[in-house]
């Protein structure tokens, strides 16, 4: 009998092996250190968010390599700004990965019309500033945001040392960070993520982003 | 023996109870410690839901990614200060990642498994193949990024993107070894039927339970031809053709699983090779590869185990264990082999499609 229930034990942890066996490479591959910062004007209106984007260490060899090898030394500077306006034009498509919310309903961003890409030391950052497609009055609400990339081969948090600017804000609003909490329904839902597909639940990321709130008082 | 599975347990249960052994200066500020600390104090609350299994499994994904982020951190700070002391934290963070991504799913395991769980390897056996496979998965990623970019002269993007056709190669060799499989149990099916009826009987009789340790070393192969000393044709065949097909179906499975290189290994051999430390990459993706040799024989230990248990028990019982064994092997075969063409299909639907923004 106790030969049975070894035989039992083993089968099952053999099972559950099997049954995860097709899952490759769950966690996210790549991640992304930001700094935001709120700009208001002095009516407490939102203006919009400047970001900056600080990529891991190998993601910005990997681009930094690129870049130095992509043409004479001389241009360097040229093919930054090259890419940095690649890359804030297909973050367009994607409504640079940032959600805003105000009275329940999605907040629509203008056009990015300033963007640069930095070296600080070995780690590459973007900056752009993401202005709302109209400026948001915080009387009466409050505004949320998340960052996140939807299908999660992409972490992005908010730096732990200055992630987040205050220095835009009105007097009297507040600024706020909330870590994702998660169920165990998620977790299994991210661990059935495969490092080349998208998740059956298109919105996977948001469960792991983090969330800002933005309030003021009248 | 014993004393590998002894040492195998001791490491497993040391790994688990120590999160970070011997690396508490890599640093804290990379760890995003807001997250983390949600994350357990969440998963104490949904305990009772959740199982104990995808606990692991998060657990372990947390850890992989945890590792991932210090590995970084621990090149750049080897880049800073080329000291030894520094270069031996990243050799041990690389074992570490290797036991952990190993851990975690993967292909190679669920195949590694399901064919040592149809057929009579030895635990012996068992244990060099993974070690085999693991040890050349690393040696490909070496070779792979010593040959595009040093030989020539790839940009590290464009070596890391070229994984994916290799991945493909190595998932074709998954469908070749379910196939194989699968062919080889229905041959296993087809001669064996005659000898059936009087075999099994046999057996039952004259194998109590008190001579079950050395039915344990019996595996199907010698089963077979014992069984078929009765029937003289097929004992000149079988055994000649299991050996010969083994050797075959051992050789791609171990290139089935070494010929995927880890995609984490490659990430390293091109980031210390940007900074000037190829030889230091080479070194952390033999210490990947041997933390996950590591977690591959035990799980191939667990799968051997379990087969000879498992034989065991229904010796003693059915009547029909040599086709059953051969039902097996055809049920095994197909896992692979849906396995390799879901695989291959992914990956080539997919090829080329993943950039980042």
């Amino acid at each position: 009998m106790r030969r049975y229930r070894m035989l039992k034990d083993v089968l099952l942890i053999l099972l559950l092996l099997l049954i995860t066996a097709t899952k490759v490479n769950a966690h996210p591959h790549v991640w992304i250190d930001l700094r935001i910062k709120p700009v208001m004007n002095e009516q407490s209106a939102l203006l919009g968010l400047e970001q900056a984007w600080r990529f891991d260490p190998f993601y910005s060899l990997v681009l930094i390599e690129e870049l130095e090898k992509g043409g004479v030394a001389a241009e360097l500077e040229e093919r930054y700004d090259q890419l940095a306006w690649e890359i804030v034009k297909n973050l367009n498509s994607v409504n640079f990965f940032t959600q805003g919310y105000f009275l329940q309903a999605a907040s629509q961003w203008g056009q990015v019309t300033e963007a640069t890409l930095l070296r600080r030391g070995q780690r590459l950052e973007l900056r752009f500033y993401l202005p709302l497609a109209q400026p948001l009055l915080l009387k009466d609400s409050s505004f949320n945001y998340q960052i996140y990339d939807p299908t999660y081969y992409i972490e992005m948090l908010h730096a732990t040392e200055a992630g987040l600017d205050k220095t835009g804000l009105t007097a009297g609003c507040q600024l706020e960070l909330k870590a994702p909490t998660l169920s165990s329904n998620l977790i299994e839902q991210a661990l059935a993520l495969d490092k080349t597909e998208t998740s059956e639940d298109p919105e996977l990321g948001k469960h792991f982003a983090e969330q800002v709130t933005l309030g003021c008082l009248e | 023996m014993k004393y590998l599975l002894a040492t195998l347990l001791f490491y497993t249960s040391f790994l688990i109870a120590s999160p970070l052994p011997g690396i508490p200066a890599t640093e804290p500020k990379n760890e995003q410690p807001s997250v983390v600390a949600q994350l357990s104090t969440e998963s104490s609350l949904v305990k009772t839901r959740a199982s104990r299994w995808q606990e692991f499994t998060f657990w372990v994904m947390q850890k992989q990614r945890e590792y991932h982020r210090s590995l970084s951190a621990k090149i750049e700070a080897l880049n800073e200060q080329q000291t030894l002391q520094n270069t031996w934290l990243l050799l041990l963070l690389s074992f570490l990642y290797g036991v952990f991504h190993a851990a975690g799913p993967g292909h190679g395991k669920a195949v590694l498994t399901t064919y040592l769980l149809t057929q009579p390897e030895k635990l012996r056996q068992g244990v060099q193949l993974s070690f085999m496979a693991a040890m050349l998965q690393g040696i490909t990623a070496i070779l792979l990024v010593a040959f595009l970019v040093h030989g020539l002269g790839w940009l590290a993007k464009e070596a890391l993107a070229s994984v994916v056709y290799i991945e493909a190669a190595s998932f074709l060799l998954v469908t070749l070894l379910g196939l194989l499989l699968v062919l080889r149990g229905i041959k296993q099916l087809l001669p064996v039927k005659p000898s059936l009826q009087f075999k099994p009987l046999k057996s039952a009789t004259s194998v109590s339970s008190s001579h079950a340790p050395v039915s344990l070393q019996l595996s199907s192969t010698s089963l077979a031809s014992s069984a078929c000393s009765h029937c003289g044709k097929a004992h000149h065949v079988t055994p000649e053709q299991l050996s010969g097909g083994s050797r075959l179906q051992n050789l791609s499975l171990v290139f089935s699983i070494g010929l995927r290189p880890c995609s984490g290994a490659v990430l390293v051999l091109v980031a210390t090779n940007l900074l000037g430390l190829w030889w230091v990459g080479v070194l952390a993706t033999l210490a990947m590869a041997l933390g996950t040799a590591l977690t591959v024989a035990f799980l191939a230990i667990l799968a051997v185990k379990a087969r000879l248990l498992a034989k065991r028990l229904i010796k003693l019982q059915s009547k029909a264990l040599t086709r059953l064994s051969a039902l097996l092997v055809v049920l095994g075969g197909c896992f692979i082999l849906m396995l390799g063409v879901s695989l291959l299909v992914e990956s080539l639907a997919s090829s080329g499609t993943r950039s980042l923004f």
